[in-house]
């Protein structure tokens, strides 16, 4: 694809104004405080749209007009659950998250249980979940910088690399808050131009554009209904699973509620975020069966060979092309590369603060402030590092299921463990390390021998664990091997028999 | 009790209603696919608009929430 400068020139300004911002900042995030969670002084509104910003990848958007373009209704499954986590994470965890931490959801465990493994338990998922997401960040960002802008995939992971080390490294969570707002700003503002203009090629009547989109699709009225749900209903309720329950365990989304004054900034923050979310899920329905109806039957935008030029991916950005001309296409190409931006550099700040607050300064106990936040700081570096060299090696992989693994493993390793020990007073520290490492181990190794790694990666002909995501065995797993333990631990010490001076006491 | 902390059993509630909503749909899509593709508005099918429903009631439902949470915090 031939480089746009007007994208290039877009992307420019962003990162302009985003380094600006860094700049600006940087002499206020010196503090741990300021560092990890911008000294609590986001608004509400600020930090919805952060969470928004935070939340919404190029995935989001590039991916589900994909699966739409493809499948149809499956596509709109996606979204759903997306947006389904965030009320469940508003009703269950922010609250007392918000309440009892102060940096990172660990404080909650570290608060109720056995501060030092509990902190090396959760900074240890925390960090898996953030590698699984980092990886197909990158090799996203690689692949979609490569294509828009005609940049060579080294490059373009170097770049992305040394962009987020400097907004992290110097601005902390100020910086990388900024970058989501105005990365989010300008991710619905191309989402709803571009479904005003999808709608206006249709008089704006939305069975007009249904109609013609049903029309031009090979598969015709069965992109109205879910081909997944009727082929293999227990995957699908199980990816459901992993992305209503994930979102409430993903480290990133979660520290971002300790940048807020009190609760109930926390509360009407999500109440924005979730608005944010759903009303660019319901831009999505309209770009997606829009890029069905306008992208697919015109000739320009496929190869000889009938594929979509530069990939499935693209259909949102032919779309943009489509309804908005070159000069559209270069405003989404930079709001895809924005998007990236945010993403990972809001990863590398959870990463972080997992690695220099939750092991460094509290499960080994160093609490000189000024050393922490060097450790801070050398880990974003080493982060950003190891998201670039995995970059390069994920490179021609089939990196797909790995969003949907960190949603996995969020949900069975971080969320069972994180609401039994909100909720349930019998949770004790070797059954929370039981719960969450099961969760872990499982999550991971039956995604591996699942059809999204065993089949599709190593090319064996059918899988040894039939669901993908596994999240329905493994978040159930989770629950039930952490309050078995801790009920087992609990009547173990119950029958313990005194000592003698204890029992005449 | 901290006086900003919400009953637990409001949350549970809520929980509920988001987890057997988005449930239900799943389970209707599952067993029932041609309800699912029907015509309700013109072309339009069940599948679309229970999708739009179900987002709009996940943002009113967090409304109201944070509206009952926030009032019984003052």
């Amino acid at each position: 694809m031939k480089t746009d400068p007007l994208a290039i020139a877009l992307f420019l300004v962003f990162v302009g104004i985003t380094l600006v911002i860094t700049w600006r900042v940087a002499a206020r995030s010196r503090t741990r405080a300021s560092f990890y969670t911008a000294g609590g002084d986001i608004t509400a509104l600020q930090n919805g749209l952060a969470m928004a910003g935070d939340f919404l990848s190029a995935a989001a958007f590039l991916g589900i007009t994909a699966v739409i373009t493809t499948s149809g209704f499956d596509g709109i499954l996606y979204a759903l659950g997306f947006l389904m986590g965030w009320p469940v994470l508003l009703f269950l965890v922010a609250e007392p998250l918000r309440a009892i931490g102060s940096f990172s959801f660990a404080d909650v465990l570290a608060r109720r249980l056995s501060e030092r493994p509990m902190r090396i338990m959760a900074a240890c998922n925390s960090l898996v979940v953030i590698v699984f997401y980092l990886i197909a960040q990158m090799v996203g960002a690689g692949q979609l910088i490569e294509l828009l802008f005609g940049l060579d995939y080294v490059y373009a992971l170097v770049i992305v690399g040394c962009l987020m080390i400097i907004y992290v490294t110097f601005g902390g969570m100020a910086a990388t808050t900024w970058v989501q707002i105005i990365k989010a700003g300008l991710f619905l503002a191309g989402a709803v131009l571009i479904a005003i203009l999808t709608l206006a090629q249709f008089g704006f009547d939305p069975v007009a554009l249904l109609t013609k989109a049903v029309a031009v699709h090979p598969k015709h009225q069965a992109i109205l209904a879910s081909s997944a749900l009727r082929a293999d209903p227990v995957s699908a309720f199980s990816l459901a699973i992993a992305l209503t329950f994930g979102t409430a365990g993903l480290p990133h989304i979660l520290m971002r509620f300790f940048t807020v004054a009190d609760v109930r900034t926390a509360r009407v923050s999500v109440l924005y975020t979730t608005a944010f979310i759903g009303s660019f899920f319901l831009l999505v329905m309209i770009i997606g069966y829009g890029a069905v109806a306008l992208v697919l039957p015109d000739p320009a935008y496929h190869t000889a060979a009938g594929a979509l030029r530069g990939g499935g991916n693209m259909a949102a950005i032919h779309l943009a092309h489509a309804v908005g001309g070159a000069s559209m296409m270069g405003f989404i190409s930079a709001v895809g590369f924005a998007t990236i931006l945010a993403v990972v550099s809001g990863l590398t700040l959870a990463g972080a603060s997992a690695v220099s607050h939750d092991l460094y300064a509290r499960a080994f106990r160093r609490t000189n402030e000024r050393l922490e936040m060097r450790v801070s700081r050398i880990a974003t570096v080493a982060l950003g590092v190891l998201a670039v060299a995995l970059g390069l090696v994920f490179r021609s992989q089939n990196v797909a299921y790995m969003v949907a693994l960190a949603f996995a493993v969020a949900a069975s390793a971080n969320f069972p463990v994180l609401v039994l020990a909100i909720y349930w007073r019998g949770l004790t520290t070797a059954g929370a390390i039981a719960g969450g490492v099961t969760g872990l181990v499982s999550a991971v190794g039956l995604t591996v021998i699942g059809p999204a790694v065993w089949v599709k990666v190593l090319g064996h002909a059918a899988p040894l664990f039939p669901f993908d995501p596994p999240a329905i065995v493994t978040m159930p797993l989770a629950f039930a091997v952490a309050i078995g333990v801790s009920l087992v631990a609990r009547a173990r010490v119950a029958a313990t028999p005194l000592p003698e001076p204890a029992r005449s006491l | 009790m901290d006086p900003t902390r919400i009953d637990r059993r409001i949350s549970f509630i809520f929980t509920a209603i988001v987890v057997a909503a988005f449930g239900g749909f799943l389970a209707l899509g599952a067993a029932s696919p041609a309800t699912f593709s029907e015509g309700v508005i013109g072309i339009i099918p069940l599948s679309v608009v229970l999708a739009a429903t179900l987002i709009v009631g996940a943002i009113a439902l967090t409304g109201l929430y944070v509206l009952i949470a926030n009032r019984r915090a003052r």
